[in-house]
């Protein structure tokens, strides 16, 4: 039996996808005439566009069949990392341009770490929850949407959209986001640990 | 309207404290408005500390800036001593608060409420009498013609020294005042024009030709990079990551030293004011931090977003500095009277360019604007000459 790969070939088109539009989005967000969008047109676009990814990559990974709870947890996070990794360039060369502290790009990274990990899980735990392909669709996106678009509208903290911007400016406003996804993410991590074994 | 408080400190030490804000004490929206603080030492021990007044504008809607000014303060055996700070007032500050340290011990603190007038008044020069208005006696006549600001007109029916007179003039060509001296020079300041001018200045260009290739050159080189990882080969993808990393973070580090602050200056003269001048100061910062500006410094804000516009006045033995923290892409407008004589240096007369135009309403027909040579930090910088 031959070694499970590490990436597997259905990955490859999201990811190298997900690099090119943070490429596109970063260029546009240095030629935008109000610099102040500008700032945080790059950081909207790396946090929906990761979502996305994450969703992906949590749903194929759902779809290589069972595997013992702590390896898809290790590969979950793996693969998040590996997103980050990638386009870490571009994300040092916006904190260039809009000279963000360096403090301010670590805690943003880690963010889009825990961010990315809750995003997987959604996805690796849809199929179970979703059979349909089409609702399965609409949820997954639609609940991406909303979870980050919603809390905008009635300003309540827990949008990635709005953390990230803090973290990255440096306001202590992305703390409460931060922690929502920090709580989010552990819970999602002894859920997938609980029911693995109990099917296991 | 007088306020008066009066608290025994730490130690036995009896502190009285007044605080006073307005002519009358009407203070008025939007504008510098004149504040008495009054201290006094009744006891026979000399008092040392730290007087911190505090006032927030805004609200949690429309976002709140502080505004505090830290005054050290020495009084002798039986000492008083009176302040008379030009004090900014601002949409939702209904309370200024008052707090005195010595030692690090807080040993007095209040709040002192406002009722605020929401246009400027009328006012009157000379003798009481039937007069509706406010009316300011000669002997109380402010040095600062950023303290007239709360009166939008001024009757003069008694005698006024010549410096007296040359506020009121300063007051009328920078500050929109009307009186029988002469005519109205700066009418008024829109500063949301200049805002967006400002926000678009962005201190150093991204270096294009670094950039475009490099991040195409990257999105290639990926390509073969994963399709190798995809079978279990990951060298490639690691050797291309791991080079342009090492890139952009050279191209980071290098921007490090790139200029992060912009400003843009305005300097307003009077041919009828010899001793004053306006000035105007635009700051735009890529960097979260903080400035000081020598002397003291009003700020127009915005319409909203007035979360983080904090300043700090602190006086030291050069006198005033305005401690300005800026955020990163966040517009400041600043204004302030100086009380010296303008100096025009050189620089050649320019038309007015449309922001500025919308900025400042005066009489550009009979004015004439100069573009001045930058100094540092300094994107843009205008001398404007009124008749």
């Amino acid at each position: 039996m031959s070694r499970e790969p590490l990436f597997h070939e259905a990955l490859l088109t999201p990811y190298h996808a997900f690099v090119i539009l943070n490429a596109g989005a970063l260029v546009v967000s240095l030629l935008w005439p109000d610099p102040r969008f500008g700032r945080s047109l790059f950081l909207d676009a790396l946090i929906l566009l990761q979502g996305i990814l994450s969703l992906q990559v949590g749903e194929a990974e759902c779809g290589f069949g069972p595997r013992p709870p702590e390896k898809t947890l290790l590969r979950l996070t793996g693969l998040g990392a590996m997103a980050l990794v990638l386009v870490s360039p571009l994300v040092l060369v916006h904190r260039a341009e809009t000279a963000a502290t360096w403090p301010a790009v670590v805690l943003s990274m880690g963010f889009l770490l825990v961010h990315g990990f809750v995003w997987s899980l959604v996805g690796h735990g849809m199929p179970r929850v979703v059979r349909s392909e089409g609702l399965r669709f609409l949820a997954k996106y639609g609940g991406l949407a909303l979870a980050e678009f919603l809390p905008l509208g009635f300003g309540l903290p827990g949008s990635g959209l709005a953390t990230l911007r803090a973290i990255w400016e440096g306001h202590s406003a992305g703390w409460s986001g931060a922690v929502l996804y920090l709580g989010l993410g552990g819970l999602g991590a002894l859920w997938l640990l609980r029911s693995g074994r109990k099917t296991s | 309207m007088i306020l008066l408080a009066f608290l025994l400190g730490v130690s036995g030490a009896a502190l009285e404290v007044g605080l006073e804000v307005g002519w009358a004490g009407r203070p008025v929206l939007s504008v510098v408005n004149p504040l008495w603080l009054t201290l006094s030492n009744p006891s026979p021990q000399p008092f040392s500390g730290e007087v911190h007044i505090r006032g927030t504008a805004g609200s949690p809607w429309r976002g709140e800036a502080v505004r505090t000014a830290v005054i050290p303060v020495f009084l002798g055996a039986w000492g008083r001593t009176v302040w008379v700070l030009p004090w900014s007032i601002y949409q939702g500050m209904t309370t200024i608060q008052v707090r005195v340290f010595s030692r690090g011990t807080e040993v007095f603190a209040r709040e002192f409420s406002l009722q605020v007038e929401a246009l400027r008044l009328p006012g009157k020069i000379g003798p009481p009498g039937f007069w509706s208005g406010i009316v300011i006696s000669p002997a109380d006549f402010p040095q600062d013609p950023l303290l007239l600001w709360p009166f939008a007109e001024l009757e003069i029916s008694g005698p006024l020294a010549p410096e007296g007179k040359e506020v009121i003039r300063a007051w009328q060509a920078f500050l929109g005042g009307r009186s029988a001296l002469g005519p109205t020079g700066v009418a008024s300041i829109q500063a949301e024009p200049f805002r967006q001018r400002l926000s678009l200045l962005r201190p150093v260009p991204p270096i294009w030709s670094i950039l475009i290739p490099g991040i195409i050159l990257y999105l290639v080189a990926l390509g073969p990079g994963l399709g190798r990882m995809v079978r279990g080969r990951s060298g490639l993808l690691c050797a291309v990551v791991l080079a342009f990393l090492g890139l952009s973070l050279f191209y980071s580090l290098s921007r490090e030293s790139a200029e992060q602050l912009s400003s843009i200056a305005i300097r307003i003269s009077s041919k009828s004011v010899q001793r004053f001048y306006l000035e105007i100061c635009g700051l735009i910062s890529w960097r979260l931090g903080e400035i000081a500006l020598p002397g003291w410094w009003h700020e127009l804000l915005p319409h909203r977003g007035w979360r983080g516009l904090d300043l700090r006045w602190e006086y030291g033995p050069d006198g005033w500095t305005t401690v300005v923290p800026l955020q990163p892409g966040i517009p400041r407008v600043l204004l302030r009277v100086v009380p010296e004589e303008a100096r025009v240096m050189g620089g050649e007369p320019v038309p007015p360019p449309p922001w500025l135009w919308e900025t400042l309403d005066l009489p550009w027909g009979e004015a004439l604007l100069r573009r001045l040579p930058t100094g540092p930090r300094e994107a843009e910088a205008f001398w404007i000459e009124l008749p």
